[in-house]
């Protein structure tokens, strides 16, 4: 198994199997860990994207969570609280097209983004946003501002 | 980034060598489709995804520290059945944060044994091929 990095995002399914297969057919994860009952349900899951975990669980709350609920968005009319940036080395056009063929809704086309990267957007069966994203060019820190009309800082100091 | 009104348009923050985006909620059917971003706080406390923080020390001084800068802390530092000491916090405005540290190594016969669940390494050894 890769090694752990120090932010790893937890994702949640109404059918995390379904899901799973999803994901692996279309996006092209691998299931690393998959924690059952005796009745087949989902405990907890990981799956891993070029080096990279990913945690897939069923819905939940309870009280490790206080008062918060964690859902599929095809629970909540389309909203989702987080969404995942997957960072490509390369063949972003064919990670599209894969994506593609396997069902996935594609809400951005593959395209190049003033700061740099080229990117695509997906929505996977049950609602979540994916944004697949790999380096195309090197911009600067003025060269984006000039772009975007926004201004860049690289700490709160100031704000 | 921040526009001239000095909304934020889009930020980066890092912990321990991680990285993670920081956004205001949004809407945009060209990028997104029908799916609209938005905060646990507008949603009744639900959230679809939660981020886990993985540190090799000092978890239960985060916690005493973000329980002092007033996280609502809904799981104290706990030893678990998978190996890791954790605690759950949630931010201002509802997100779910679960932080460990490595604890008590457990073999996957160790983790069976204390949970009754079943650990697969793949959807096919699962059943799900």
């Amino acid at each position: 198994m890769a090694e752990r990095p120090a932010l790893v995002a937890c994702v949640f399914y109404k059918d995390p199997i379904a899901a799973m297969k999803w994901l692996e057919t279309a996006f092209g994860f691998e299931t690393t860990v998959l924690l059952t009952d005796a009745e087949g349900n989902v405990g907890h899951a990981e799956m891993e994207f070029r080096g990279a975990p990913v945690g897939i669980s069923a819905e939940f709350g309870g009280g490790l969570l206080g008062g918060g609920r964690m859902k599929s968005p095809q629970n909540l009319g389309g909203d989702g609280s987080q969404f995942m940036r997957v960072q490509l080395a390369d063949g972003i056009d064919a990670h599209c097209a894969q994506a593609r063929a396997a069902g996935a809704r594609i809400t951005a086309e593959p395209a190049d983004q003033f700061y740099g990267a080229r990117t695509y957007r997906a929505l996977d069966p049950e609602g979540h946003v994916w944004n697949f994203s790999q380096e195309v060019r090197v911009v600067s820190g003025e060269q984006m501002e000039a772009a975007s009309g926004l201004k860049i800082r690289t700490s709160l100091e100031g704000v | 980034m921040t526009d001239a009104a000095g909304q934020v348009a889009y930020s980066e923050m890092s912990f321990l060598g991680g990285s993670v985006s920081i956004n205001p909620e949004f809407a945009a059917p060209d990028l997104i489709g029908a799916a609209r971003m938005v905060s646990p706080a507008a949603i009744e406390g639900r959230g679809t995804q939660f981020v886990s923080v993985h540190m090799p020390d000092g978890l239960d001084a985060h916690c005493d520290r973000a329980r002092a800068a007033g996280a609502r802390i809904t799981q104290a530092p706990n030893d678990e059945f998978y190996g890791e000491r954790t605690y759950r916090a949630m931010d201002p405005e509802g997100h779910v944060w679960n932080f460990a540290q490595p604890a008590a190594a457990a073999s996957a016969a160790d983790m069976e044994a204390a949970t009754g669940l079943k650990l697969s390494t793949s959807l096919k050894e699962a059943g799900h091929g």
